[in-house]
């Protein structure tokens, strides 16, 4: 990887369709509905690239809710009866297969989240939630320290607090 | 398929007033449920007539029992709401808002499972799988947007809440990585 590569929004200068990161479902999203998804203001796609078109990879963040259920009362008086918290979602996450094998996975996944902790100084969110689409997702999630849901096998979960603490401590 | 028969306004309103003396008027046998049908079509003035007829929801099958007080049922003005009498007096119906087309073919268990389903709601089926689709896109979208925690999963989360968990080795390690390769201090 050369030193230059950033992350940046999706615009249409970005080369989409030569885009592969072997999961067809994940190519499809990038190839015909990321663009749109931005425009709409449904999910925000950010790119990992290189060179001035070449995409080596992506990710999407959209805002995202978290209902607990009714709380016991020991907590209560901690937190509202029933609350709706407000989280991020980490929608997709997917590298090109060209580019295997250089962490960029990870890259990819210390900038959604450093991001999504920037963003709280504008909108509170109380963790980053991801969904796992196959075992090895599930896998990668939770060596990175996510929490898992004893109810919600794919869906994985890292604290806005343990993420701030992370980026704090050298 | 439906029988359309187009029986004369005077026979339909003995018909039916005929079924109330009986009290049956909201629930017309088979022989009733086709009278009754095409005689709302010479209903003109009627505000949802022309997208009604449109969206094909008044044109059941056989049998369906009706399940609705309808304004042309009953005999005389009073039952007949303001607005339909208004625009029956302007002669100038309200035009229908923008309607969309959508055709699926089923083969004959499906249809048959949802008439079936549809029958006991005394529904159509167009508006039964209209009503059905609906809530099902809504619960998709709300499952893309929102995680809904069980029990023992808010137990949990509202530890890990008031407890949070400090970066483990990884996740200092990644960071570490993150800040060289992006070129940050």
């Amino acid at each position: 990887m050369n030193p230059g590569c950033r992350v940046e929004l999706l615009s249409p200068s970005h080369d989409r369709a030569s885009f592969d990161s072997g999961v067809p479902e994940l190519d499809r999203y990038l190839h015909d509905q990321a663009g749109q998804d931005a425009r709409r203001k449904v999910a925000t796609p950010f790119v990992l690239v290189d060179g001035p078109a070449s995409i080596l990879g992506y990710y999407t963040l959209s805002a995202y809710s978290v209902r607990a259920a009714e709380l016991p009362d020991a907590v209560v008086r901690k937190l509202p009866r029933y609350p709706v918290l407000p989280a991020t979602l980490l929608g997709r996450l997917a590298v090109n297969r060209a580019h295997r094998g250089q962490n960029l996975g990870r890259l990819l996944l210390i900038d959604a989240l450093r991001r999504s902790l920037r963003n709280t100084s504008e909108v509170a969110s109380i963790g980053v939630v991801v969904d796992a689409l196959d075992e090895s997702a599930r896998a990668f999630y939770l060596h990175h320290e996510f929490g898992q849901l004893r109810d919600h096998p794919n869906r994985l979960l890292i604290l806005m607090a343990t993420i701030e603490k992370a980026f704090k401590t050298r | 398929m439906t029988v359309q028969l187009d029986w004369p306004p005077e026979v339909v309103d003995r018909l039916s007033e005929e079924a109330r003396q009986k009290g049956l008027s909201l629930s017309p046998s088979k022989g009733m449920a086709q009278p009754i049908f095409p005689a709302r079509q010479k209903l003109r003035g009627d505000i949802r007539s022309s997208e009604s007829r449109r969206s094909n929801s008044f044109s059941p099958e056989p049998g369906l029992p009706q399940y609705g007080n309808l304004p042309y049922t009953s005999e005389g003005e009073d039952r007949v709401p303001q607005t339909t009498r208004r625009a029956r007096t302007q002669k100038r119906p309200t035009p229908p808002a923008k309607t969309y087309r959508f055709d699926a073919r089923l083969n004959e268990q499906q249809k048959l499972l949802i008439q079936r389903a549809a029958d006991l709601e005394g529904r159509t089926m167009t508006d039964f799988v209209l009503h059905s689709a609906e809530a099902a896109a809504e619960q998709t979208i709300e499952k893309r947007a929102m995680l809904v925690l069980t029990a023992r999963e808010t137990e949990a989360f509202v530890d890990a809440i008031l407890n949070p968990p400090g970066p483990g080795p990884v996740l200092r390690k990644a960071v570490r990585e993150y800040r060289e390769k992006m070129g940050l201090r």
